[in-house]
């Protein structure tokens, strides 16, 4: 099974830091980066299925950053992490699916972790629908359970038999 | 020849006193003797000898005269040289002269006796002149002599005195005066204006300003002083009634001035009300910034201190199972089961990643204390810069206080700006640092929001020319020159409807004044603004500061090196 990679992104080395430890111990790898600019050359060598951002960052904001990262990486999902915002600039970006979730600093470690499993749960089964439609076919009924039991899928294929294989 | 001549004529008049009384004592006694007729006859010839010598004489000296008289004049003495010696003719021609020049003398008489009368009537007409200026002088004029006895007085002397001028004349002068000293009757200098007090007749004192002139003629003589007094009861009484006025005024102004003080003090009350409102509203509109600030270590080592727990628990029940582990190899006689037993332990300890576990539950202690320190020193950092009302001066460095204030307010900037700083060595400045801070970071916080995207706020301080500098400068859109002008006035702002106060500026300039300094701004449109706080050395405290520290100083560099 895949680990998942999280790329954190954020201006203090002891936040990396602490949010490296618990995505670690809770299976995912992480990347780190401290400004926009790093995380993009990351990416050029790296793949990561989500990005956490702080709002404020020297350089560029959160929103900006994600809305590059929205441009380059579609499939990605885009998580600020923040102590502070400029709150109708988040909920526009909200709103124009920049930003797929906005959590606040100080966090709760389970509410963070939950809050990416989920995403990444929806981001695979909406990729798996989508790579159906592309199919022509139709979802099987096993094929949710399926997904929670392997949460790290990334992509589903029919066998001549009518099994769904999970490419691992 | 002369003394002969004149015991002639003595004897000749000796006889004659002798002989005519012999005459007529003989014609009284004629009848009484024959004799006596030969007596009276013969002393009759003798008396008429002597006679006719008189007469010869008398005519003689006539004769003498006139030939005097006409040598006098050259028209007679050419007569009596060339013409004929006709003595009746000379004595006309003398008298003649004679007469003329007696007339001539007369009119030479009559006009200087003219001049006499003209220049004494002119002299007494100025001398009457100058009495009467005397007398027309409002100031009392006594003129003493060597002896500094009265010799004369004016109008207004004796009046003022009281006495008639008979009794003043002569009277020594320091009877008049209540004190007066000899050492006042300097004979080469003038005394001027001194206050002394006459003594009237009626034994009242008149306070006087006096001048006393010493009077010396041209040969260097001394004559006397000149005094002249001036009476000063109308003055003095002015004086005291204007004084008077100014001790009423000077208590309607005591009072108007407690009133303004008492006004004073309302408005400065107001005013540090003003200013802590001022302070807390730009800590509030901080607020976020340093909550994200405070929040970025409470984040993590929340996060941590859960990590740390699950570590701790992974620990303690690894110890549990060592315990139990060790008790059962201790109870197992068979060697072969109790390696088993070691090996089975060994695997769950690496299941259990208890390594990894005690490496990272240091690294969080290590970390979440960072954290910690951070917060620490926010907290600190806050309490100094909302430090309200007077407290006591300190000697601070500025470039500390600058730092200070950027703790806090930098979180607003570094998204915002670049924060280059140029510090120069300054020494200790003695200020209320709160006050100062505070307008370090309205500044700060101005030249951020002056910035549109991104930019640069330079921060330089630096001595020069005995101040201390330090210039905030940003390199925004700049500050249009109309509003160049109000920038530092109460209530003025470009910002939106409850963004600012428009007090920021105002109250910065007061608190830069209130440390004897200058706040003053610069700007160029589409450049960027620079504002300089210039404080004075003077007040640069403890002496730190030397001199020659000064000259070798570097000099602020225009581009700003940044650091």
């Amino acid at each position: 099974m895949t680990r998942h990679c999280i790329l954190i992104v954020d201006d203090e080395p002891n936040i990396r830091s602490s949010l490296t430890r618990l995505f670690q111990r809770n299976g995912y790898n992480t990347l780190l980066a401290e400004n926009g600019a790093d995380a993009f050359s990351l990416l050029k060598k790296a793949r990561a299925s989500a990005v956490i951002s702080d709002y404020i960052m020297p350089g560029q904001s959160g929103v900006r950053f994600l809305r590059g990262i929205q441009k380059h990486y579609p499939e990605m999902i885009r998580v600020i992490l923040s102590g502070r915002a400029d709150m109708a600039r988040v909920m526009a970006a909200i709103n124009e699916g920049v930003v797929s979730h906005f959590l606040l600093k100080p966090w709760d470690n389970r509410v963070l972790l939950e809050t990416l499993r989920q995403a990444i749960h929806e981001r695979e089964h909406s990729a798996y629908f989508a790579h159906l439609l592309q199919s022509g076919g139709t979802p099987g009924a096993s094929d949710a359970p399926l997904e929670l039991t392997y949460p790290g899928i990334s992509r589903l294929r029919e066998a001549d038999n009518g099994a769904i294989i999970i490419d691992d | 020849m002369q003394t002969k001549k004149i015991i002639t004529k003595f004897l000749l008049a000796l006889a004659l006193t002798f002989l005519i009384p012999q005459l007529v004592i003989l014609y009284i006694w004629e009848d009484l003797s024959t004799r006596t007729s030969f007596l009276l006859l013969l002393s009759t010839l003798a008396l008429i000898g002597i006679g006719s010598y008189i007469i010869w004489d008398i005519v003689k000296s006539i004769r003498g005269i006139f030939k005097d008289l006409g040598e006098m004049s050259p028209g007679a003495q050419q007569e009596t040289v060339s013409g004929s010696k006709d003595e009746l003719q000379v004595m006309e021609s003398s008298i003649e002269v004679l007469s003329k020049k007696i007339v001539e003398d007369m009119e030479a008489l009559q006009y200087s006796a003219e001049l006499v009368e003209k220049t004494k009537s002119e002299l007494n007409e100025a001398l009457l002149h100058a009495e009467n200026i005397m007398d027309s002088m409002g100031d009392a004029l006594i003129v003493v002599g060597p002896a500094l006895k009265v010799k004369r007085v004016n109008q207004s002397a004796k009046k003022l005195l009281g006495y008639r001028e008979e009794d003043l004349l002569g009277r020594s002068i320091d009877v008049l005066f209540k004190e007066i000293f000899l050492s006042d009757f300097s004979t080469d200098a003038l005394i001027a204006d001194k206050r002394m007090c006459f003594i009237t007749r009626e034994k009242q004192e008149i306070p006087v300003d006096v001048s006393i002139r010493p009077l010396n003629d041209p040969k260097g003589g001394h004559r006397g002083h000149v005094v002249v007094a001036r009476d000063m009861r109308m003055t003095l009484k002015l004086v005291s009634r204007l004084k008077a006025a100014n001790r009423s005024l000077e208590e309607s102004l005591k009072k108007r001035t407690a009133d303004i003080e008492k006004i004073y003090t309302d408005l400065k009350a107001k005013d540090t009300q003003i200013l802590q409102q001022e302070k807390m509203a730009s800590l509030g509109m901080l607020a976020t910034g340093i909550a994200h600030e405070i929040n970025n270590p409470v984040g993590y080592i929340n996060s941590n201190l859960e990590m740390l727990q699950d570590d701790l628990e992974r620990i303690i029940s690894y110890m549990h199972l060592l315990e139990q582990g060790l008790s059962a190899i201790a109870g197992e006689p068979n060697q072969d089961r109790r390696e088993q037993e070691v090996a089975q332990f060994k695997e769950i300890c690496s299941k259990m990643e208890i390594d990894r576990h005690a490496r990272e539950s240091a690294e969080i202690v290590q970390e979440s204390r960072q954290g910690l320190d951070r917060i620490k020193q926010i907290i600190h950092d806050l309490k100094r810069f909302s430090h309200t009302g007077e407290s006591q001066e300190e000697s601070v460095d500025l470039n500390q206080e600058i730092q200070s204030t950027l703790n806090i307010v930098g979180h607003e900037l570094k998204y915002k700006a670049k924060i280059v700083k140029d510090f120069g060595c300054l020494p200790l400045f003695t200020c209320y640092p709160h006050q100062l801070n505070q307008v370090f970071m309205n500044l700060l916080v101005n030249a951020s929001q002056a910035i549109e995207e991104r930019g640069t706020i330079t921060i330089r301080t630096f001595t020069q020319e005995g101040s201390l500098f330090i210039t905030i400068q940003d390199d925004g859109p700049g500050i249009p020159p109309a509003n160049l002008k109000q920038i530092f006035e109460p209530f003025f702002t470009t910002k939106a409807p409850g963004k600012g106060s428009g007090l920021g500026l105002y109250l910065s300039r007061g608190l830069v004044e209130k440390s004897g300094g200058r706040l003053s701004v610069e700007s160029t449109p589409g450049e960027g603004s620079t504002f300089t706080i210039e404080l004075p050395l003077a007040k640069a405290g403890n002496g730190v500061f030397e001199a020659d520290l000064m000259m070798t100083l570097p000099a602020p560099s225009p581009s700003g090196a940044a650091k």
